[in-house]
């Protein structure tokens, strides 16, 4: 699925309506350039999950945990791989455990960690710079195992 | 008093020794991970921020800090509690609970932004009410300090921090990492070579509504990316003008707060305080504006355990005999709190 969005409030709409659909146990994985939109996907995420914080960008403290007031879901994991250098480190933050199916874990520059998924399914969403400063294109793939 | 400061937060393993006796404070040791990793070969310096390695580090620390006779010889133990991550808080507070437990001393749990608070020299000086700006790669906020030990929160980022602006336009430019000394060195150089020149690239300086001390950075990290996509720009004037953005923002908006609040002094603590062009900047206004402005030497400035210390050591001051009798029966239950807030 492709979508073009001409403001971060357009992509804020598109997440929150993908949150509305969510069932619990989703690991989104975001790929994209600085600035494509990530975690402005995460925090139309979060409003669909109706989390009442404001969701900030957890690049330095690499994870955030975030209650939902959405039936199916318990949590958010709000994950920042920006920093981290290879798949292992994520073991080091103890995400094995946090893979249940009452939480929904995304994950932010993906692509550094991938390998750590290799047997589970993912929902890949990429995110594009667009040739006006405003625009981007999110494309969602299910990344099924 | 001996205290020993345990601070885990996020990337640094640091551990520090201080004595105090009443207003007479002194540090002992003090020993920061990060500090040790500047002497071994650049290779691409890691964050050692996973549990493991901060386990790998924290015991041979502890090691030079303290002999197993000297244990006895400590009074508190102040740890940071919160906020950061998970698995790094657990090292400092199991380490806690482990020297606790063999010599029974008491444990505060410290909050990580009041330890940037007490990272000021001469915090004793301080006229109240105070405002403070914490500034790092993980936190951008406004605190309100009414008296001692009284917080509130007036404004904070409301996408990315300051420091990690710095970093992420760091990383886009090819700079390495971390990008906030990198960027202020080469925007040193050229305001130093071309006084009062502006650069040849604007960014825009994101300010939200006027009644409002939040902060936003996600939007000056998008027009950079924009701007140097259409044309090419001297990699001087470009971390000169990030650098003068960010600063901008970072000046207004708590100047702002300053004026709103009315407050008689002015703190500028966390990594970026550790910014020269952001200290001068801040310390010129605040002068202008008649308030006393402190900041912390530029080593307490990034996170370390002297400032942890200072804040158990200043709150312990604060319990009745009761309340430390207290603390010491519950130390071995003090568990992290990632998300701890300043109240």
């Amino acid at each position: 699925m492709n979508i073009i969005t001409k403001s971060p409030e357009q992509t804020k709409k598109i997440a929150e309506n993908f949150a509305k659909k969510l069932k619990g146990g989703e690991i989104i994985g975001l790929t994209g350039p600085l600035g494509s939109g990530k975690t402005v996907f995460v925090q139309g995420l979060a409003k669909g999950l109706k989390i009442k914080e404001k969701i900030t960008s957890p690049s330095f403290v690499l994870m955030k945990f975030y209650k939902t007031n959405k039936k199916a879901v318990k949590q958010l994991i709000h994950l920042d791989a920006w920093r981290l250098n290879s798949p292992q480190d994520l073991e080091q933050l103890g995400i094995t455990e946090l893979l249940t199916e009452d939480n929904v874990i995304v994950i932010e520059w993906i692509e550094k960690v991938e390998k750590f998924f290799k047997n589970r399914s993912l929902i890949i969403i990429k995110f594009t710079l667009g040739q006006q400063e405003k625009t981007r294109k999110i494309s969602i793939k299910n990344k099924k195992v | 008093m001996l205290i020993l400061g345990i601070e885990t937060s996020c990337d640094e393993t640091s551990l520090a020794l201080i004595k105090a006796n009443k207003d007479k404070i002194k540090t002992i040791k003090h020993i920061t991970y990060s500090q040790i990793k500047i002497h071994q070969p650049f290779g691409g310096v890691v964050p050692e921020l996973a549990a493991r390695a901060h386990l790998e580090k924290i015991i041979p620390l502890t090691k030079k800090i303290i002999k197993r006779k000297g244990l006895k010889k400590i009074n508190l133990i102040a740890v940071t509690k919160g906020p950061g991550l998970m698995p790094s808080l657990l090292v400092g507070v199991e380490l806690a609970k482990t020297l606790s437990y063999l010599e029974k001393i008491p444990i505060l749990g410290i909050n990580h932004l009041e330890g940037h608070i007490f990272s000021i020299k001469n915090i004793q000086k301080i006229k109240y009410p105070a405002l403070s700006l914490i500034v790092s790669g993980g936190h951008t906020l406004l605190v309100l300090i009414q008296k001692p030990f009284k917080y509130t929160q007036i404004g904070s980022t409301l996408d990315d921090a300051a420091g990690e602006c710095f970093d992420k336009a760091a990383q886009f430019l090819n700079l390495g990492y971390p990008g906030g000394p990198i960027i202020s060195k080469i925007a040193t150089k050229w305001r130093n070579a071309h006084k009062n020149k502006k650069p040849s690239i604007y960014l825009p300086r994101p300010m939200l509504s006027k009644n409002d001390f939040n902060f936003s950075f996600s939007g000056l990290k998008t027009a950079l990316i924009y701007k140097l996509r259409k044309e090419k720009f001297p990699l001087e004037e470009v971390c000169a003008e990030i650098e003068q953005a960010i600063v901008d923002v970072l000046v207004q908006k708590t100047m702002k707060a300053v004026r709103s609040y009315n407050v008689k002094s002015l703190l500028l603590v966390g990594g970026v305080a550790a910014n020269e062009f952001l200290r001068e900047s801040l310390k010129k206004q605040a002068k202008k504006s008649k308030v006393n402005f402190f900041v912390p030497r530029k080593k307490l400035a990034t996170d370390n355990a002297v400032m942890i210390a200072l804040a158990g050591y200043a709150r312990w001051q604060t319990l009745s005999q009761e309340q430390k009798q207290k603390a010491k029966k519950h130390s071995l239950k003090i568990q992290p709190d990632p998300s701890l807030s300043l109240k």
